[in-house]
């Protein structure tokens, strides 16, 4: 019995983070009439750290758009009307919100500050710094200029809101990280383990590889860690899921958040679902793709939705070793170190090799220091395997 | 599709642009031609590989991992570049 039922529902605003409260739809991708595919990304949302692409879960069309370009929209609040095919969902949940297993757990980290009032009518003339200062410092329609585009200089030029040095995204966001490490270390009783991982043989494979390659389709190193890692937690569940009110819950899939940096400062965390099936050309196309969108500001939500295990790595060039903060809900973060030219032994003999310290921070109420060595184990078992 | 007789000058030049172009937080111009890029504009690496990728666009100019020393710094990349151009360079077979 295949009957194609068709409903009207509502798209909408996601909660793109734990904290955020509100957002702005800044672009739409589609129009009245458009159809949309499941993961088709349809509007960009302006949150006070990031602009995110949103996207649709459930194939559907656009028949009304509900709010205009810069409305201050709350999260859970309607911003299209939709026809979604399929019969109604047996939660209350729309469409554009998927059941989350962390969802009951969001922190809230800081209250929606008081708003300025609404700065302008026409919208469209405004550029999004434009629209993000003349909130921050609370400018007024009339001291607008009535004609021509508004930049982010035109409302400095006001003069409103005093010397108040720009608010820009990356303050922010580092606002935003020192709130969630404050948060984490009050909570979270964490312990470290390291260990020492030899990667001379996976490094040797690695320029084997590459040294027939053109740069474009060569790996970092980093793509070969990242999937140990993820696999390393696939065979370790008490590392891989969140702390939920009073007690563990492992996540189904390895959804690794990396960290990575930002080249302006500040880090942004985006996650890599299912991180333990790709192998390393997969996790090479997903990193180099993340890292170009996540420099370019064009996150998507997809990339944002809550990773269940993280790590951090100080790259080529880094210090030996990073004992991270973990990330809650998260109960677990693996810190690489560089890789650096050791003294190493096999077989009583002393020879050089290429090591790296690894640590695992973990969450004493969820594993304690075996658990941890036994993924630090993994790790090194899965790179000795990598592709 | 290999620019005719580049010299040294306009690598650096292209050289420059290129890393503006995948660091635009960088000022290409400031720094020395002798400094190893990745240290100097805290190129990481998929930052170098993305310099090597963009040259490799403008100039058709693949080089290759056994010889990426050369393109640490400025002028060594630019040397290198000048010497495969005008076909004086080993080009290692892929």
């Amino acid at each position: 019995m295949t009957t194609l039922e068709q409903r009207s529902d509502l798209f909408r605003m996601p909660a793109l983070g734990a904290d955020m409260t509100e957002g702005r739809v800044v672009e739409w991708y589609v129009g009245p009439g458009a159809r949309a595919e499941r993961g088709d990304l349809v509007a960009v949302v302006e949150t006070d750290k990031a602009d995110i692409e949103i996207e649709v879960f459930e194939p559907c069309v656009f028949d009304q758009l509900l709010v205009q370009l810069g409305e201050a929209v709350a999260v859970g609040e309607p911003i299209a009307r939709i026809t979604v095919d399929g019969p109604p969902r047996p939660s209350t949940s729309s469409v554009g919100d998927p059941a989350e297993p962390v969802v009951a757990v969001t922190p809230t980290l800081t209250t929606a500050p008081a708003r300025p009032p609404d700065a302008t009518t026409s919208r469209s003339r405004m550029t999004p710094r434009a629209r993000r200062l003349a909130r921050e410092r609370g400018v007024d329609v009339d001291d607008l200029p009535r004609e021509g585009a508004i930049t982010g200089d035109t409302i400095l030029r006001l003069g409103v809101g005093g010397d108040r040095p720009e608010r820009d995204r990356s303050s922010n966001l580092r606002d935003a990280v020192a709130r969630l490490m404050e948060r984490s270390w009050a909570e979270i009783p964490h312990y470290h383990v390291t260990s020492t991982i030899d990667l001379t043989d996976a490094m040797r494979r690695l320029d084997e590889t590459n040294s027939s390659r053109s740069a474009h389709d060569r790996l970092v190193p980093a793509a070969i860690l990242y999937a140990a890692v993820a696999r390393a937690a696939a065979d370790t569940p008490q590392v891989n899921g969140w702390w939920q009110g009073h007690s563990f819950v492992p996540s189904e899939s390895v959804d690794l958040g990396v960290v990575l940096s930002l080249r302006t400062g500040g880090v942004v965390v985006p996650t890599i679902p299912a991180a333990d099936r790709l192998d390393s050309e997969e996790m090479m196309a997903v990193l180099r793709d993340l890292v170009e969108r996540a420099r370019r500001g064009r996150l998507r939500e997809r990339d944002i939705r809550p990773a269940s295990l993280s790590t951090t790595n100080m790259g080529e060039r880094g210090a030996g070793a990073v004992l991270g903060i973990i990330h809650p809900p998260q109960v677990a973060l693996v810190g690489l170190g560089s890789p650096q030219l050791r003294p190493g032994v096999i077989g009583g003999d002393v020879v050089p090799r290429l090591l790296v310290e690894a640590s695992v921070a973990g969450d004493h109420r969820a594993h304690d220091g075996l658990v941890a060595a036994r993924l630090l184990k993994r790790i090194a078992h899965h790179l000795e395997d990598m592709p | 599709m290999t620019e005719p007789a580049v010299t040294h000058a306009s690598a650096v030049e292209l050289i420059r642009e290129s890393i503006e172009r995948i660091a635009p937080d960088v000022d290409a111009s400031a720094l020395p031609s002798d400094a190893d890029v990745r240290v100097e504009a805290e190129l990481d690496s998929m930052d170098f590989i993305a310099l090597l990728s963009t040259i490799t666009e403008r100039t058709g100019i693949d080089v290759p991992e056994s010889e990426v020393a050369a393109a640490h710094t400025i002028d060594g990349f630019a040397d290198y570049l000048v010497k495969r151009t005008n076909g004086l360079g080993t080009g290692a077979s892929t």
